[in-house]
């Protein structure tokens, strides 16, 4: 029986992170699956485990924690799995770096590009249908695009040669910023937004990459099943989009 | 080894958080000015050392780091300071990495468009949106009242009984309301405030500086534009 419980929804790109961080570096532990859309994680018993009432939270033994980036290296460290933040001094301060990073450098240009052109089409849980701004999805697809580029540039590339491409953020080894950044960036495809991520030949191939770590570690089929919920509302908006032209 | 070089502008909330701990810390440095009221960061010979074009951003000897999150946890394995900054014990390191990672979304984000959103409008002469300020002050506030009831929940200083990295990450956001006169948004609630004074104890002199070179410069061109519309 695993001392690990994961408190999550594969709705939430954090979430899916922690849950395909487990499976690829085949950590065993206890799925409490949680439904956002339902408010679960309001509800008085999780707000024991996160005040905060967000997911993802573990639960190890008696402690707590929230918070994905902190939770991916405390997991990584705990489970003997250091690789995965960072082989050597220079990838762990380069994995740190992304970490810092992702929160306004990708997880938010990301969402912005992702709510609105979601309800522009169909109501998700608490956000109401509203009609897109053209101005403001034009700002965000610019600034998304800057992301990308500057995700290329600064943890795509050699530490000493930016001509020489690396494997991953964490050189030849994957690391747990791969998977938060993968998270955040296949959230796009759920509203046809993929051409972000495929447009860049290196990027298109990282993300490649990274699935097949993925699955190598998981199993066959440890992507379809974490991406399940994001595929039901992949469908929602396909049929909306295609009923509204 | 040459000592590290730290291209920092010290009106720069995390800039401060790091100025700070190596201070603390004795760790040497060489301070490179980078004016961000000018858009020095956007310019080639800033560009070509970091092209996120952000501040703070170290270069150890040729290896270049930015995010203020990533400096202090690789300086800490570096020059093996105190425990207390970043601790290796795994259960007390991930409840600093937990601060340091709810800090942005839930302390910078609200408390530096508070900031911008009234430091930017007055300084233009451009009316500040009412409605707009009380969006972002209500994120801060619900995030100070989650600082009170969780993060300082039964410590003196973040998630525990010493300082660390956490603390002054924090207070070098919070500080910036000082600039537009605001800092009572945090320093009313009791834990806070007693919080904050420990803190500050901690950074000795070193505060002084990161007033002189950082908060009060923001804060005599605010006031004198504030005089002047009266």
């Amino acid at each position: 029986m695993s001392d690990i419980t994961l408190y999550f929804d594969l709705l939430s790109q954090p979430s899916r992170a922690v849950y395909l961080f487990l499976k690829a570096a085949k950590i065993p532990f206890k799925e409490n699956n949680m439904d956002l859309m339902k408010e679960e994680h309001k509800k008085p018993e999780y707000l024991q485990i996160n005040p905060a009432g967000q997911v993802p939270a573990v639960k190890v033994g008696d402690f707590c924690l929230t918070e994905s980036a902190a939770i991916l290296k405390y997991l990584a460290s705990l489970k003997g799995k250091k690789d995965w933040n960072g082989k050597t001094v220079e990838y762990e301060a380069r994995i740190d770096q992304y970490l810092s990073w992702q929160q306004s450098g990708m997880r938010k240009p990301c969402i912005e590009v992702f709510i609105p052109t979601l309800i522009n089409k169909i109501t998700f849980g608490l956000f109401i249908q509203k009609n897109i701004d053209p101005k403001q999805a034009e700002d965000a697809k610019k600034a998304l695009e800057v992301a990308i580029c500057q995700f290329e540039d600064r943890y795509l590339k050699s530490l000493t040669d930016k001509k020489t491409k690396i494997k991953f953020i964490g050189g030849s080894h994957i690391s747990v910023a791969d998977i938060l950044a993968y998270c955040e960036l296949y959230q796009l495809s759920a509203v046809g937004k993929e051409g972000f991520y495929k447009k860049s030949p290196a990027v298109k191939q990282w993300m490649a990459d990274v699935e097949k770590e993925i699955e190598n570690g998981g199993g066959k089929g440890t992507l379809e099943k974490a991406n399940k919920r994001l595929c039901e509302v992949k469908e929602k908006f396909a049929a909306a989009d295609g009923a509204k032209k | 080894m040459a000592p590290l070089k730290f291209y920092a502008d010290l009106r720069s909330q995390p800039c401060r958080a790091v100025y700070l701990f190596m201070k603390c810390c004795n760790i040497p440095f060489e301070l490179v000015k980078v004016d961000l009221f000018t858009g020095e960061q956007l310019q080639e010979t800033f560009t070509k050392i970091h092209s996120v074009q952000r501040v703070p951003v170290i270069d150890d000897n040729g290896f270049i780091l930015g995010e203020s999150g990533a400096i202090f946890r690789y300086l800490s394995r570096k020059y093996s300071v105190p425990d207390h900054w970043y601790p290796k014990d795994l259960q007390e390191q991930s409840k600093i990495d937990e601060y340091l990672n709810w800090h942005h979304s839930s302390i910078r984000q609200p408390c530096m468009m508070t900031f911008r959103h009234e430091f930017i409008n007055t300084v233009r002469g451009r009316p500040v949106k009412e409605e707009e300020r009380q969006v972002y002050q209500l994120q801060l506030l619900n995030s100070l009242r989650h600082l009170d009831e969780f993060y300082l929940k039964d410590t003196p200083f973040l998630n525990r009984n010493d300082i660390s990295v956490a603390d002054f990450q924090c207070l070098s956001e919070l500080m910036q309301l000082e600039a537009i006169n605001d800092e009572s948004m945090y320093m009313s609630n009791p834990k806070l405030g007693a919080w904050s004074k420990r803190v500050k104890e901690a950074a000795g002199p070193h505060l002084q500086v990161c007033m002189d070179e950082g908060v009060n410069m923001m804060k005599s061109v605010y006031d004198t534009m504030k005089k002047s519309k009266l």
